[in-house]
């Protein structure tokens, strides 16, 4: 009964989905709307893994929006929970590592999935050292140790 | 690309504390770095700040902000201006989340000395200042408007007001923020022009000396005079004043409101009372026995609004040290309002050592 639509990975692979999880991404969803979605929608940027990654992403999210739709004419005390379970399993999804997690954010950021966009920003910098964002980023120390020292300074009470 | 960033992840898991790039993408477009600050939450921007200038500029830069506005990320920060007692020298602080989830109220070392008096109003990402004395010794009234931008941590110099006066209050209706003091009239400034109304709006009441608290609900600014201690609704649609005995029976001071109900702390009775002026009546806020017994021998304490919460301030003494300890509280309301029941959320140390207490504290989004 569901259309399905047909992703295309950069190296090839093709993968298929219902229409409601690609619907998730508001790039698709305007493609969709558009109805230039037909013979598959490449996605030059996005590789296989990462692909299969915000796949995942967007089914349980369809999933749990229908759930709580379907649990919506007697809410209780549950719903909260589902949202601590949904949490729980954001917060497992993004336990990869950080090459993979910078390819779902960029990807996030392709397909405009808002939720996965946040999910990843917030991961890619919690519990990071000032060193390691700088890798993540590619950014060279412009600072001398002197301007570093009073920039550390000035927001000592957060290094605490 | 590809390839090489599946790589890059196995040289990774070789040796996890290896110093090589993670991804090699050499740089994001300006834009994606924005958006990816926007959504991380600023209290990483201390941290952010120390990765390059170019971070450093761009985690207090209006483009960041406007930003976070677009995606719906931006956040209720509470800015708190402390008096030193010992040099009653008054200064801005902010209270910063740490990383280890702890609060702490910080200074915010690019903001010179705050009046000793005078009206502070937050509006949006901006704080306004309104007159106030400059020194304990020369108190010599000031009719100097400045506002804070919150976003820079910098300061503005406003027009001067039109009207002499010892401000003593001022808050917001509709964008005009009404200043008013001692025996005078009331001054309206316009936050969208930036510009003072060419009219004041003349103190009628009878008997009305200056107003010691002022707060607004549901667009109603309500005002208590110490000395008589009556209350007086301003309504800006259409001007004229009126008496809420109802509002009156406690004298309420320090007070702020959260959702169109008035919240003070009666440190006479240590309880936190609320004021609903839709049901015109009082009621005392239950759940809180554990923290008011906490604050109960505090010479001073504090409420005020923080993002549809209270933010309670009380100063403790530790051995020889004194701290300011700072309750945030939720509040349900129950019985169909009947009823409120706060409920603590956390409750840290905010600021240890040194004789500060609050004298304002400001709730401001950015």
């Amino acid at each position: 009964m569901s259309k399905k639509i047909i992703f295309e990975s950069s190296e090839g692979e093709s993968f298929e989905v219902d229409e409601a999880v690609a619907l998730e991404c508001q790039t698709i969803k305007n493609m969709i709307e558009d109805d230039c979605t037909d013979g598959g929608i490449p996605l030059a940027n996005v590789n296989s893994a990462t692909l299969t990654k915000v796949i995942d992403y967007c089914k349980k999210h369809v999933e749990a929006a229908a759930a709580a739709e379907a649990n919506a004419g007697d809410k209780d005390i549950y719903g909260a929970n589902k949202d601590i379970e949904l949490k729980t399993w954001d917060e497992e999804f993004v336990k990869v590592d950080q090459p993979l997690l910078f390819d779902l954010m960029l990807a996030a950021n392709f397909l405009i999935i808002p939720g996965l966009l946040d999910l990843t920003c917030k991961t890619m910098m919690r519990g990071k050292t000032v060193l390691q964002i700088r890798e993540i980023f590619h950014i060279k120390k412009d600072y001398t140790d002197a301007e570093e020292a009073e920039v550390r300074k000035e927001n000592a009470w957060a290094f605490e | 690309m590809e390839d090489s960033l599946r790589m890059s992840s196995k040289t990774r898991s070789k040796k996890e504390q290896s110093s090589e790039p993670q991804s090699l993408i050499p740089s994001l477009p300006e834009e994606i770095i924005v958006d990816i600050l926007a959504r991380v939450g600023s209290c990483y921007y201390p941290k952010l700040s120390l990765v390059s200038k170019h971070f450093r500029s761009l985690v207090t830069s209006h483009e960041l902000y406007e930003r976070r506005s677009l995606l719906g990320c931006t956040e209720h920060s509470l800015y708190v201006v402390l008096c030193n007692k010992e040099n009653d020298n008054h200064y801005c602080y902010v209270l910063y989340r740490k990383a280890n989830g702890n609060h702490s109220l910080v200074l915010i070392p690019s903001l010179p000395k705050m009046p000793r008096k005078g009206g502070f109003v937050a509006v949006g990402s901006r704080i306004y200042v309104f007159g106030g004395l400059n020194s304990y010794r020369h108190k010599k009234i000031q009719t100097n408007a400045i506002s804070i931008d919150c976003i820079s941590q910098t300061v503005h110099l406003l027009p001067s007001m039109n009207v002499t006066m010892s401000v003593s209050v001022a808050d917001i209706i509709d964008g005009k923020i009404y200043v008013t003091g001692y025996r005078c009239n009331m001054a309206v400034f316009n936050t969208e022009t930036q510009m003072w109304e060419p009219k004041t709006i003349p103190e009628t009441m009878n008997g009305y000396m200056w107003a010691c608290d002022c707060v607004v609900m549901a667009g109603k600014m309500y005002m208590r005079d110490p000395v008589n201690s009556f209350v007086f609704v301003y309504e800006s649609k259409e001007i004229k004043w009126e008496m809420d005995k109802m509002l009156n029976k406690f004298e309420w001071k320090d007070a702020c409101v959260v959702d169109d109900v008035l919240y003070y702390y009666d440190s006479g009775w240590k309880v936190l009372r609320a004021y609903d002026p839709k049901e015109s009546s009082w009621v005392v806020v239950n759940g809180l026995a554990e923290l008011l017994a906490d604050a109960r021998f505090s010479a001073w304490s504090y409420t005020g609004s923080y993002g549809g919460k209270l933010a309670m301030f009380y100063s403790k003494i530790t051995g020889k040290t004194k701290v300011i300890r700072c309750a945030e509280i939720s509040l349900e309301r129950r019985r169909q309002g009947k009823k409120i029941w706060g409920k603590v959320e956390w409750c840290d140390d905010v600021l240890v050592g040194g004789d500060f207490y609050v004298n304002k504290s400001l709730d401001v989004i950015v």
